[in-house]
């Protein structure tokens, strides 16, 4: 695309700290897709996550950054050259108890509690059609 | 307003403009044969009072049985009787309408949060915005929809302010005219006013005097669109572009049957049920809109809806955008729901659409990424009082914001000429050359090619109704599959797609800008 632009130029906008940045990027943002974690973590475990964040966002010197800490710790760890079922375990670990530091909010109202169930429900059938239910039945049904 | 920040604005939009405007012709390069198809259209109606179809003055148009809407239609008859038929005069609207929602986007944050070098700012990111600037530089209804849109928001702020009548009638049909601007609109706009009347309710209950009679006239204006919606036409249209076909779950099922083992094939039974699957479709490309590889590192993988080397937003934003999200708190409860509603409501129009995520059916997100991004900006601006950082910032900043432009002006319009159907300029342009000599021109139908042929002869509509012309010929001219079997015709010029091989005498190869081969012209026949 470049062939009749000068070589500095090109240079300039083509380089190795540009691609390296963005490849690395490509790589950590992918660990915090939302696709990703739904997998992870189903709408209810994303639900709990995103208000766990609104937490840090109204208190940001509170435990949930700590959390959030740990997740993105976890995460950064998905990308490196590390035994990459251990890795993830450990960033499902990490994502599954920031989520969870906020199960409390739905306690406290009917209609919190409602939502609740609604949002259980809709995580079974999340489950249910995506990877995990056929890998967790083929595992017990099969070895 | 100061004079520096009067002058801030000025050059902001006169950068939005220029990046907008800036050889709008030729870069995207080639014509999409939508764009094409507009243009037609939009000229015949000049010409006519018809579209090529020979429907007068359309409220819906044709097109190629997708029935597209007509405002952008009608918007190009005065830039195509000013400019002529070509792909400025086509593109034009869009720019205009792009340009013109930057002055207006910062009324709009002005109104919002009464603070003025927030507006600016926020003006300055929407005016450089990738997502923006994209869909401003092709022949895109979303565009200007999203224009329409804006404003009709900003004047129902008005009127909540200044209530009269008049204001709430011009505020309503703004918004409608936005739902007969774009599809997506439709859903988004709709589901828009109703989050606002939950947010101004008391406002509203005490002024229902002067909204009642603006809203049953909406709903006058809004009726034909209603009635399209659940026509043959428009059911049409929906189902073509849905997301949830019956193919697709079988296909689902099947899969999901094939890699179970045989207790869960049994109980999938009961829960892989239809509605289910529609539902867990559509939650996952509703979040599909908030994948960080989609806003900045990677786009809309279609080649025409973003610079697919980039997200849709610059990476630089990313860090302000969260920092944005902490500086929420300072803004007014109802300023934060109406951008809570904007931001919820933006993805569904793309939801029930089979890709995503969908760059042109959301775009309504870009705006509200620019003020984040503003508020970001203001936020790490004033808790970072050393002049170091502000200045490492500035500089990644520009240098990310140069690095775009060098892809949006160098590489693009070599790189996706493909996606812009590149090449048709030049191939009518080669049978215009050829043509006199021969009595029949076959022209392989790859992509709508008839309509390049009207476009770039500028072929008298008032003719081509006469003639009845349609999608497969007009003319001398005849639109062919590939497969088709030219060879007992007798002698005729043909155009063919790259890979064919003809048997018959090579006239010329058609180039694209990226020189990429895509059409062979042959004569065909008559050399024995």
């Amino acid at each position: 695309m470049d062939k009749n632009k000068s070589a500095l130029a090109s240079k300039f906008f083509h380089n190795k700290l540009t691609a390296t940045i963005n490849q690395l990027s490509l790589s950590y943002v992918s660990t915090a897709s939302p696709r990703f974690l739904l997998e992870i973590l189903g709408p209810l475990g994303l639900a709990l996550s995103l208000i766990s964040f609104s937490k840090i966002i109204k208190k940001p010197k509170s435990i949930y950054t700590l959390g959030l800490g740990a997740v993105v710790i976890a995460s950064l760890l998905l990308i490196l050259p590390i035994d990459p079922r251990k890795t993830f375990y450990l960033a499902a670990i990490a994502n599954y108890c920031f989520s969870i530091m906020s199960a409390s909010y739905f306690a406290k109202t009917k209609l919190r509690a409602f939502t609740f169930l609604v949002l259980l429900l809709a995580s079974f059938w999340y489950f249910a059609l995506s990877w995990q239910m056929t890998a967790i039945c083929n595992e017990i049904f099969f070895n | 307003m100061t004079k520096f920040q009067k002058l801030a604005l000025v050059l902001i939009i006169i950068a939005a403009v220029t990046l907008r405007f800036y050889k709008l012709g030729s870069n995207p390069p080639g014509l999409y044969w939508d764009e094409a198809a507009y243009g037609y259209d939009a000229y015949s109606i000049l010409k006519t009072a018809n579209d090529h179809h020979g429907h007068f003055l359309p409220l819906f148009f044709e097109s190629f049985g997708d029935w597209k809407l007509p405002i952008y239609h009608y918007l190009l008859v005065p830039s195509i009787a000013a400019f002529g038929l070509n792909e400025f005069a086509v593109r034009l609207p869009s720019a205009f309408f792009g340009s013109l929602s930057i002055p207006l986007f910062f009324l709009f944050i002005k109104k919002l949060t009464k603070n003025l070098n927030l507006a600016l700012l926020s003006t300055l990111f929407l005016a450089i915005s990738a997502w923006h600037i994209q869909f401003s530089r092709g022949g895109f209804e979303s565009n200007v929809g999203l224009f329409f849109v804006m404003l009709g928001v900003y004047v129902f702020l008005l009127a909540l302010e200044r209530p009269k009548s008049q204001i709430f009638t011009l505020s309503f049909l703004l918004l409608t005219l936005s739902m007969y601007t774009y599809h997506a609109y439709r859903i988004f706009t709709p589901l828009l006013m109703v989050a606002l009347i939950f947010i101004f309710l008391s406002e509203i209950k005490k002024n229902l005097p002067k909204i009642i009679l603006p809203a049953q006239v909406t709903l006058i204006v809004f009726l034909p669109l209603l009635v399209f919606t659940f026509s043959p036409q428009g059911r049409l249209r929906a189902q073509s572009q849905s997301a949830f076909q019956e193919k697709d779950f079988k296909k689902a099922d099947l899969d999901y049957n094939q890699k179970s083992k045989k207790p869960l094939r049994f109980l999938s039974k009961y829960w892989y049920q239809k509605p289910v699957y529609y539902a867990y479709i559509s939650i996952n490309e509703y979040f599909d809109h908030f994948s960080p590889s989609f806003l900045f590192l990677r786009g809309d993988r279609i080649g025409r809806h973003s610079q697919v080397d980039m997200g849709q937003l610059h990476l630089f934003e990313a860090p302000l955008i969260i920092a944005g999200l902490f500086a929420l708190s300072k803004l007014n409860k109802k300023t934060l729901w109406i951008l809570g509603a904007w931001i919820l409501l933006a993805p569904i129009p793309a939801v029930i659409v089979n890709v995503t995520p969908h760059a042109n059916r959301t775009l309504q997100l870009a705006p509200i990424f620019a003020f984040l991004s503003a508020l970001g900006t203001v936020l790490v601006f004033s808790k970072i009082k050393s002049v170091l950082p502000h200045t490492v910032i500035i500089v990644i900043a520009t240098y990310y914001f140069i690095s775009y432009l060098h892809l949006l002006f160098v590489h693009y319009p070599v790189k996706f000429s493909p996606d812009w159907q590149d090449g048709n300029r030049q191939m009518v342009q080669n049978v215009q050359k050829f043509q006199d000599k021969f009595d029949e021109v076959y022209i392989t139908n790859g992509s709508e090619a008839y309509i390049y042929l009207l476009f770039y002869l500028k072929y008298d509509p008032k003719k081509f109704i006469a003639e009845g012309g349609t999608k497969d010929g007009f003319d001398k001219y005849v639109f062919v599959e590939s497969s088709y079997d030219l060879y007992n015709k007798g002698r005729l010029l043909y155009v063919s797609p790259s890979w064919q091989r003809v048997d018959g005498k090579k006239l010329a190869n058609i180039y694209d800008t990226g020189d990429r081969l895509v059409y062979g012209i042959w004569e065909v026949g008559g050399q024995d």
